[in-house]
């Protein structure tokens, strides 16, 4: 059986008013692997993910995901978390869950509740009133709670304490399986780089570096959070 | 529980925290020691880091996963001598390289080694290769 | 369809607010109009019941804006588009929630100012005049709610699309909103005026003249409504459906 590419973007651009998000991207990903996306801000990390999840369209290029054009029948087989705030603040935290997994097959209540739990979220509390950090936390578990073929997690860490950082990380090593992929995109290398397989440095829209993580430890002879550091130096 | 040094390539850790703790004693031929996902998320790197390492140790011999049970330690007493003087092996060349960048002749490295096992013997003499990372 | 119905019922519960509040106040207008039964003169606080479902027309029109708006400005719009559903079920959802708001509102507003209107009325009809206006009312109700309801889902759908194609303007969606409004407005009149044509053939909706009962001419008098109008009105409503939803899923950035 000939590997089918999870994901293949050929040359996509996109800008933004006179900002260039993404410069003629060429990117390619294997199926089973926790793939690090990984830049300062501003560098497209969100702009690619968007793109892959199909709520923007590339100006120029062209994209597959799990062998199809990004759209509904994509998305039914990945998980997005945006990076932004996206809840409805007028539900509960249980009828965020109850809302969002009618729409997706691969949905298991059973893990949900595992993830509510892990991630210390009241079931009954109204969504406006929980502080950021928990509402974070609660697009993570909208995340994880499915058993998709691909998760896109856009700054997962962001907005949440450094203490809760492991545990968000804790969860998503928890939820991966064999042959699931992920790609984790973040500015904060730190807490997160033990779980890449392979990293993407994007700068300006564009790959800088790329590579499987062990190989980057061991040619550079450091961490990824040091590598992050020279790479933006 | 292994310390992760993420300077360095995490699987290769992984082997060699498991293989130490073979070579000590601590842990003996048919021990359990923690599924591939426990590993991951104890260590929080990759279940695909720890599937590399886990494999690797099997083909050296020093576990073998049985389906549906667990990994289990089950390194034969001449594989545990032999990861033993393998490992000994790479320390010394290790030593024995920083040594000679030093210019130092073969006076200087045994005097230096017999100060320094004096000095381990006198103080707390557990501390391990693991804690060098910190 | 069931996704359908979810989006639907989510559409209706972020809008709750107004969902209660508008019902709410319709009723009080109108209880305050029954405390001015004796002060106002009888043919003013007898039309004054009208108002709410005058306003019922601009208000859709800011409810069909709204419902883009609002989940580009909290966000929920990402959640909303991560869904796998096609854009057209989300228009689809919105559109309907719209007109399940306007149809409550001037239910709310019929149903409490009712009792005040019948007052400009003369409160003995005979029986045999009554049972005509009641085999009018069957006749002429439903036809004139089909004819309100397209014409409302049309100027919804326009809304709509109007303010997805300010969207792909991206900051100057001030700008574009109102231009692409007007624009869209015109070339519905205008597409429509052309489809009245084509559209002569279809026979006219028959109204029973209600006014020649009040006048107590018992002889009722049928109206004759052309059609054209409105089915044109809704063929543009399709295409603008059609558009909006393309626009959404092909054209509009998240």
């Amino acid at each position: 059986m000939v590997m089918v590419p999870l994901l293949t973007t050929t040359g996509i651009s996109k800008r933004y008013g006179r900002t260039r998000a993404l410069d003629n991207l060429d990117l390619e990903l294997e199926p089973g692997c926790i793939l690090g996306l990984l830049g300062p801000n501003g560098s497209g990390k969100s702009t690619l993910l968007k793109i892959v999840a199909g709520l923007t369209r590339p100006d120029a290029g062209e994209v597959r995901v799990l062998g199809l054009k990004p759209g509904p029948a994509a998305r039914a087989r990945l998980a997005y978390l945006p990076e932004v705030d996206c809840l409805y603040r007028d539900l509960t935290v249980a009828g965020t869950l109850a809302y969002v997994s009618t729409f997706f097959a691969d949905w298991s209540p059973a893990r949900a509740v595992e993830l509510l739990e892990f991630m210390d979220l009241n079931p009954r509390a109204v969504v406006g009133t929980l502080s950021r950090g928990m509402r974070a936390r609660l697009k993570l578990v909208l995340a994880l709670a499915r058993d998709a073929a691909l998760f896109l997690l856009d700054e997962p860490l962001a907005g949440i304490d450094p203490r809760s950082r492991a545990r968000i990380v804790e969860a998503c090593i928890r939820q991966y399986k064999d042959g699931q992929s992920m790609i984790i995109s973040t500015h904060e290398v730190l807490h997160a780089e033990g779980a890449f397989d392979r990293v993407v440095f994007l700068e300006a829209g564009r790959v800088k570096l790329a590579g499987a993580a062990e190989e980057l430890r061991r040619r550079h002879n450091c961490s990824l959070e040091a590598l992050f550091g020279e790479v933006y130096a | 529980m292994i310390r992760i040094d993420l300077s360095q390539p995490i699987y290769q850790q992984i082997m060699d925290g498991i293989t130490k703790k073979v070579v000590r004693g601590e842990l003996v031929p048919g021990d359990q020691i923690p599924s591939q996902r426990e590993m991951a998320q104890l260590l929080r790197v990759s279940p695909n880091t720890v599937q590399r390492a886990y494999r690797d140790l099997e083909a050296l011999g020093v576990v073998h996963t049985l389906r549906g049970q667990g990994t289990f330690i089950r390194a034969a007493p001449d594989l545990i001598g032999s990861l033993r003087e393998e490992m000994l092996r790479r320390a010394v060349t290790g030593f024995a390289r920083e040594m000679r960048s030093l210019a130092c002749g073969r006076e200087d490295i045994l005097r230096a080694l017999e100060d320094e096992i004096k000095r381990g013997d006198d103080g707390d003499g557990t501390s391990s290769d693991d804690d060098r990372h910190q | 369809m069931s996704h359908l119905w979810t989006l639907y019922r989510r559409e209706l519960g972020a809008s709750r607010a107004f969902v209660i509040t508008v019902p709410c106040l319709i009723g009080l207008w109108n209880l305050f109009l029954f405390s001015r039964l004796n002060s106002w003169p009888l043919l003013v606080v007898g039309r004054l019941p009208i108002v709410p479902l005058l306003l019922a027309i601009p208000w859709a029109a800011i409810a069909s804006m709204q419902a883009w708006r609002r989940p580009w400005q909290d966000n929920t719009i990402y959640l909303a588009r991560s869904l796998p559903v096609a854009a057209w079920s989300l228009l689809l959802a919105k559109t309907l929630a719209v007109l399940t708001e306007v149809t409550l509102y001037a239910t709310v507003a019929v149903l409490t100012g009712l009792p005040l209107i019948a007052r400009l009325f003369p409160s003995e009809v005979e029986a045999p005049t009554r049972s005509i206006l009641l085999a009018a009312g069957w006749i002429n109700v439903p036809q004139l709610l089909f004819v309100v309801f397209v014409l409302l889902a049309a100027g919804s759908v326009t809304v709509q699309m109007a303010y997805l194609v300010g969207r792909l303007a991206h900051r100057w969606l001030p700008l574009v909103l109102p231009l692409a409004l007007v624009l869209s407005t015109w070339c519905l009149i205008r597409i429509g005026t052309v489809l009245n044509a084509m559209l002569a053939w279809v026979p006219p909706l028959v109204l029973r003249d209600v006014a020649t009962v009040a006048r107590g001419v018992h002889q009722v008098r049928p109206i004759y409504l052309s059609p054209a109008p409105v089915l044109s009105t809704l063929v543009v409503g399709v295409l603008y459906f059609c558009l909006a939803a393309w626009l959404l899923e092909r054209q509009v950035d998240v």
